[in-house]
């Protein structure tokens, strides 16, 4: 059993809190809801995914940040509250997507052991060289069973709207490309979206 | 099992004040409840799926929404604090059955689909992916069967007005979903109509 002692302080708090301090004050008549952003890049052989950078050059169901891509559009907040990664795989001979799997006892299970993640929010640094390792269930301080592999961070990280993002994921040199196999990186967390409450 | 401890305003609280908000100030008085609304439909080759659109058509075991369809009724609401999907099978002498999780489904198609939630016209719930249903990548999930995925904000939908939980799949053939269905359920705090008078 596990237990959560959230203080009187909530993420919407945060979000209200940060925005404010940007000027941005109108983000507490927005439309509260559950943010959830990913973006997909191929095992090419790269050794750093840069994750978020172009999203808007990819589409459904590469990603789903839209034409804002690396940046929230106007009215639009989020708290990281929460990260996991995936890996899906097209397979062309049947033309089918399989189903999305942990990275543990994928293809690419190396990767994971010796990664490392980072956050980058308007040219600034908000969470740094955190051991990848952390993400799998055996190390994942935060999973409820023994295949959990969402990482819910400590400290809740705000994007504001309009400031670009990007989340990095370093690997040791030399992994190899795998066709048509992709890494997803979703982060998720309490947030808002525009709601004009006006006509157009 | 999980816990977790919130702070001191309750999904009730919130399902009052938006109802406030909206000029329907009698929602207190109405019976507390549990609420669940789920809709099922077939996984056909369509790759947008317009869930409680027209459930209103739809009767038991596919939709519980009855006649009021995507509307709550008079004094009926609901606060959306969690969502799961789950396939089942309609056999050849129409039952519909053997139900399954997501990632029992013949590819990932399902897994690498988007959900929105709109109210009236307005989205409330944004390109979700429902990868993060899946228990593995669920974070409120307490158990590695678990597909019930808890909002961070719970979403009121307040009585008479249009609700639509929309959720776009890539392509996929149709055949390998022959009398596949798809079913969606959200569920939460709510309150059911309680006239205390006569009519």
């Amino acid at each position: 059993m596990r237990e959560f002692n959230t203080s009187n302080f909530t993420p919407q708090d945060k979000i209200v809190g940060v925005n404010n301090k940007f000027g941005n004050t109108g983000i507490k008549n927005q439309q509260g809801s559950t943010v959830v952003l990913y973006d997909t890049l191929p095992v090419d052989g790269r050794n750093e995914f840069r994750f978020f950078e172009g999203s808007s050059q990819r589409n459904f169901p590469f990603s789903n940040t839209g034409s804002d891509g690396n940046k929230l559009g106007v009215g639009s907040s989020m708290i990281i509250a929460r990260a996991y990664l995936s890996v899906v795989k097209f397979d062309e001979e049947t033309n089918k997507w399989q189903h999305p799997s942990p990275i543990d006892g994928s293809a690419i299970t190396d990767i994971y052991n010796v990664a490392e993640f980072g956050f980058e929010l308007a040219n600034s640094t908000i969470l740094k060289q955190y051991a990848g390792l952390d993400f799998q269930a055996e190390f994942n301080k935060t999973a409820n069973h023994e295949n959990q592999v969402v990482l819910q961070w400590d400290t809740q990280l705000n994007i504001p709207p309009l400031l670009e993002f990007v989340a990095t994921w370093r690997v040791q040199n030399g992994l190899p490309a795998q066709s048509n196999l992709y890494l997803r990186l979703t982060i998720e967390g309490t947030g808002a979206i525009i709601a004009p409450r006006t006509t157009f | 099992m999980r816990e977790i401890i919130t702070n001191r305003f309750t999904a009730q609280n919130k399902n009052i004040a938006v109802n406030d908000r909206f000029g329907n100030a009698g929602i207190k008085k109405q019976q507390g409840s549990s609420v669940l609304k789920y809709d099922t439909l077939p996984l056909d080759g369509r790759t947008t799926l317009n869930f409680f659109e027209g459930a209103a058509a739809r009767n038991f075991p596919f939709s519980n929404c009855g006649s009021d369809g995507n509307k709550l009724g008079v004094g009926n609401t609901l606060v959306v604090e969690r969502l799961y999907l789950t396939i089942l099978v309609l056999d050849d002498v129409g039952i519909l059955g053997n139900i399954d999780p997501i990632s029992n489904a013949p590819d990932g198609t399902i897994e690498m689909g988007e959900l929105n939630l709109s109210i009236a016209n307005s989205t409330v719930l944004k390109n979700f992916p429902v990868l993060s249903t899946v228990p593995y990548f669920n974070y409120s999930s307490g158990t590695i069967n678990e597909v019930v995925y808890e909002l961070d904000t719970n979403i009121v939908i307040p009585p008479l007005l249009e609700y639509i939980m929309q959720l776009r799949l890539p392509a996929y053939n149709a055949v390998d979903y022959k009398d596949i269905y798809l079913r969606l359920t959200i569920e939460g705090s709510g309150s059911l109509i309680a006239p205390r008078t006569t009519f």
